[in-house]
């Protein structure tokens, strides 16, 4: 906390549907639009600068001209789930060199009315041969990083329900949540093995929805009746397969955690909350390595006995139930955890999860594939 | 599903046949068996050696 920020988070909406059969993506951006502009009290007009990630047509084209805006710059860096951190850090810096002043970063999608599964088989794609006809997916690549971990350090199947248990405690005081209700190690022990050794509640949801938030130079900031969520630090980090050297236990946090700690000037004890990407257990658990809250290998003592837990362990950890059991609009849950952030720092969150004093957060996304290629993003916010 | 690594240095991607799924486990030799992947072309695949541990 060493320096001014370079912008700030004046505006944050996350759109209450988790099923949305009879909207169209564009009609949840609108409507994620104007959510995200009330909350910071301002108007369409206000916005010179949107990011999305991906979208349908010609993608930031056509939703700026079906939301009629009129913009001086535009971001649509396709990191997957992490690409909203990395809208965030790049409209913080445009704001910085002065190209922009108030920044909208959108998401919106709805694989789960879709019934879509992205398919990875375009002849174009350089990884084709080598990984589609051994049948890779998601799950089970995540399958194999968790089984690794397991055999370098000993992590156990226990202590990987305790991140599952720790979101199903926060999400029962989510009334958008789509799994509401507490579980316990051994439920999640006792639920159907998808890939070993995930089982399905070591999963994230399938849901449809999205957020939104509104970055502005931080004299505007100032002017508006919101508490002002200064942006302290940004990193961002590629991992992948090194030419055949491969590291199933490490995520690309090692490169962006690094950064955005340097850059904000403070360090893992510092922060009071932590939003990490939670597509499955596994997730979670290489990332807070990867951040410095504890040691590599050590995850998994660090995640048991409730540990990310508001109110009981040392690092409150999504406390909107997160991927795990809130939502995963898009399958991309980078903008879920910046909202959350944003609601733990203007102590907004639900009176069950508030963390005490919460004035300095982290914000850790991920996108693409743990066991093969990602990108990494981690942002520092800070109470204004 | 697995990452199988050569004897020449190299790792990649591959599936575990010939074996229950149940019996795999990490650091296990392995033997590679090229599978007719149904359009004219072999793909290598790789089976528990015997007496692996030799």
């Amino acid at each position: 906390m060493n320096h001014a920020p370079k912008a700030c988070i004046v505006g944050a909406f996350e759109h209450p549907t988790r099923k949305a059969p009879d909207k169209t993506i564009a009609q949840l951006h609108a409507e994620i639009a104007a959510g995200a502009l009330a909350d910071a009290g301002l108007s369409l007009n206000d916005v010179d600068g949107f990011c999305c990630a991906n979208e349908p047509g010609l993608g930031a084209l056509s939703m700026l001209d079906y939301l009629n805006l009129r913009v001086r710059y535009v971001d649509s860096t396709d990191t997957g789930g992490s690409s909203y951190l990395v809208h965030i850090a790049h409209a913080a810096d445009a704001i910085a060199a002065g190209r922009c002043d108030v920044v909208l970063v959108s998401l919106a999608g709805r694989p789960r009315s879709d019934g879509v599964t992205p398919e990875f088989n375009n002849p174009g794609q350089p990884d084709l041969e080598w990984e589609y006809p051994f049948g890779l997916n998601t799950v089970n690549g995540y399958a194999m990083c968790a089984r690794r971990h397991m055999h370098e350090f000993g992590t156990s199947s226990e202590q990987l329900a305790w991140i599952k248990v720790a979101a199903s405690v926060h999400a029962q005081h989510n009334p958008n949540a789509m799994l509401p209700k507490p579980v316990t190690v051994e439920d999640v022990l006792a639920s159907p093995m998808v890939a070993n050794p995930l089982h399905r509640l070591d999963c994230c949801v399938v849901s449809d929805g999205g957020g939104a938030v509104v970055v502005a130079r931080p004299e505007i900031a100032r002017e508006l009746k919101r508490p002002v969520v200064n942006i302290i630090g940004t990193g961002m980090g590629i991992k992948h397969q090194s030419a055949g050297r491969i590291d199933l236990v490490t995520s690309g946090a090692a490169f962006s955690g690094p950064q955005a700690f340097a850059e904000a000037g403070v360090k893992p004890s510092d922060i009071k909350y932590a939003s990490i990407y939670d597509s499955f257990t596994i997730t979670v658990l290489i990332q807070l390595e990867d951040l410095g809250f504890c040691e590599k290998g050590k995850g998994g003592a660090f995640v048991a006995d409730g540990n990310l837990i508001s109110g009981v362990g040392r690092l409150p950890f999504n406390t909107d139930g997160g991927g795990l059991c809130n939502n995963h609009p898009a399958n991309r849950g980078g903008m879920t955890k910046v909202i959350e952030a944003v609601r733990q720092l203007r102590g907004e969150a639900h009176p069950a999860v508030q963390v005490a004093n919460c004035d300095l957060a982290l914000v850790q996304g991920t996108g693409g594939w743990l066991g093969t290629r990602h990108g990494s993003a981690t942002l520092i916010l800070e109470r204004g | 599903m697995a990452y199988v690594t050569l004897e020449e240095g190299p790792t990649l991607i591959t599936n575990i046949v010939g074996c229950d799924p149940m019996m795999i486990y990490v650091g296990q030799r392995v033997r590679v068996v090229f599978v007719p992947r149904g359009d004219g072309r072999n793909i290598p695949m790789f089976a528990p050696e015997l007496h692996a541990e030799m």
